[in-house]
């Protein structure tokens, strides 16, 4: 669900304990995002859902959550011109987003040697 | 560390905003958050912020609206734009509306903070560069004159206090230039779009003045025969500028303080609360701590409004600015006049830099005007400049004679002894003014001084 990589290039360590703050605030912020899109989807309001996933896949790449940050980034695309693509791309942004919260439930990524 | 700066992170998503913030807390500048446009728009016009880190997608603008605005603001802050984005187009697009550069998310704090160093190195350069060309080449700066150092110091807290919305208090004695300075505040700000407003508190009626800043109803008084609105809704969203701000009645201070303090207001005559976003600017030419402890300015008015300081130099203090400045009254005024004085001579000059110079630049423009009306060029000479009030610190001066020689005001004395300073001063401003036939402007600009300050004394002296 973590791109380690990208998490020791930005952060140098994904027990950075700057990096551990980042990722508790954008877990509330994700969660409040993803419910958000749901809302958007249902009552059709795409421009705004198309800015819920911009703002996911920003946040997202951020802490290198990198499959979420895919998912939403596809749903942002797909949000202005492709409205049948777009429950299957919602669902795929929150399966995305249950498996990053899990990993973070359970600890967050940890680098080689942690 | 070098100054500290102000820099503002304009980023709708929280766990961004954060990010950016730790990274660049270690470099010890003030930063400052920013969720949407219209938030980001009033940060900058509250407070001076250097560089802007800006989101392209916020909520409620487009980023690139916010950038096109900066940029069209005197002195603006550097931009580094921020996107998701990687397509070249947007980044290229930014730059070339004059962002300095642009991050694409998600970038190290090392690649961050190192841009937002060299924004900030380039701003700084930038603002240093364009104070200099501005000095260099016009020897001088929106409008005021002069490249002595302490007018430089005058020019720096201008350019940096313009782009804040912070009350300024300007002090200085008469003629030193207070309203050019608060002219030039509001030239170089964000809010240069919007109006000027100047009231000069010591020259309005203090009948009439509460009605002047906040505007009447019809029939609110004696005279009101038509809703009018006052200086506070002409100056929503520019500057309004209280000259004189001592002379201004204690009372009316109490409800100057709320408005400055909120932005409420009512016209005079009317129950309804009105609102202005307003920049103020007060001056005064009397220490300002001697009237708050006589009584005569509130206190609290005075420490809401003494945000930024500006001190105008005296005129005797500022050595070869006399000289540029006079050369320009010469230039000036020989166009006016239809006359063809080209230059000053060195007698003349040297002249000038003795003299004391009470009256200060408005004294200066007065004595090149009245030597250019009644002479004529190409070379303005020693002996064409008139006698001044205190004319002994011309030193070494001889006394103008001959048909051209200006008609100067005689000493004032009773013959019977000395006078007091007082009492000379008030008989010298009474012959001033008769000898102007009873004209009190054309005798204040003789004078070198303001009209406001001979109405003053003479309401001291009872008549």
């Amino acid at each position: 669900m973590f791109d380690l990589v990208q998490i020791e290039e930005q952060w140098g360590s994904a027990s950075d304990d700057t990096y551990r703050m980042i990722l508790g605030i954008f877990a509330e912020e994700c969660a409040g995002l993803c419910s958000k899109a749901l809302l958007m989807l249902a009552d059709g309001r795409r421009d705004q859902l198309a800015h819920v996933a911009h703002g996911v896949r920003g946040a997202a790449a951020n802490v290198g959550a990198f499959r979420l940050a895919e998912c939403a980034g596809l749903l942002e695309a797909a949000a202005t011109h492709d409205e049948n693509a777009l429950v299957v791309l919602v669902a795929e942004m929150e399966y995305a987003w249950d498996a990053v919260r899990t990993e973070i439930e359970a600890g967050g990524p940890m680098s080689h040697g942690d | 560390m070098a100054t500290k700066r102000t820099i503002l992170i304009i980023e709708d998503s929280r766990s961004l905003a954060q990010t950016c913030k730790v990274q660049l807390e270690p470099l010890g500048h003030r930063i400052l958050l920013a969720e949407n446009g219209q938030d980001s728009l009033t940060a900058m016009r509250e407070n001076a912020v250097d560089c802007v880190l800006l989101d392209l997608k916020l909520p409620d603008m487009d980023g690139m609206d916010i950038l096109r605005e900066i940029r069209q603001w005197p002195s603006p802050p550097a931009v580094v734009v921020t996107t998701a984005n990687a397509a070249m187009t947007v980044a290229v697009e930014a730059v070339r509306l004059g962002a300095f550069d642009y991050l694409v998310k998600p970038f190290s704090g090392a690649r961050l903070v190192t841009t937002v160093t060299n924004a900030l190195a380039n701003t700084d350069l930038k603002r240093e560069v364009e104070t200099f060309r501005r000095t260099v080449e016009h020897a001088g700066f929106e409008g005021l004159i002069g490249r002595s150092l302490p007018m430089q110091r005058v020019y720096r807290t201008i350019e940096a206090a313009a782009r804040s919305s912070a009350s300024v208090f300007i002090t200085g004695e008469s003629g030193t230039g207070k309203d050019l300075a608060a002219q030039a505040l509001h030239r170089l700000s964000p809010r240069a779009a919007k109006q000027f407003v100047a009231l000069n508190c010591g020259a309005i009626p203090r009948d009439l003045m509460e009605s002047t800043i906040f505007g009447h109803l019809k029939g609110a008084f004696t005279g009101a025969t038509a809703d009018q609105e006052g200086a506070a809704a002409r100056a929503d969203g520019g500057t309004l500028f209280l000259d004189e701000l001592g002379e201004m009645e204690v009372g009316l201070q109490t409800k100057l303080l709320r408005f400055v303090q909120t932005g409420a207001y009512e016209r005079v005559g009317e129950g309804r609360t009105r609102f202005a976003d307003i920049r103020f600017i007060a001056a005064t030419n009397r220490d300002p701590m001697e009237a708050v402890r006589e009584g005569r300015l509130r206190e609290d008015l005075f420490y809401r409004l003494f945000v930024v300081p500006i001190e105008m130099p005296p005129l005797r203090d500022r050595g070869e600015d006399i000289i540029l400045i006079a050369s320009k009254f010469l230039t000036e005024f020989a166009r006016e006049e239809g006359r063809d004085f080209k230059s000053l001579s060195p007698e003349a000059e040297a002249r000038l830099l003795a003299y004391s110079w009470p009256g200060n630049v408005r004294q200066l423009q007065n004595v090149i005007r009245n030597t250019v009306v009644l002479n004529d060029g190409p070379i303005l000479t020693e002996a064409m400049l008139p006698l001044l009030a205190g004319a002994a610190s011309f030193a070494g001066s001889s006394p103008v004679s001959g048909a051209n020689a200006p008609k100067a005001l005689e000493l004032p004395g009773d013959g019977a002894g000395i006078l007091t300073l007082s009492d000379m001063e008030r008989r010298y401003i009474e012959r001033a003014i008769d000898l102007c036939e009873g004209n009190v402007q054309l005798a204040a600009r003789k004078l070198g001084i303001s009209a406001s300050t001979i109405y003053r004394k003479k309401e001291s002296w009872g008549t």
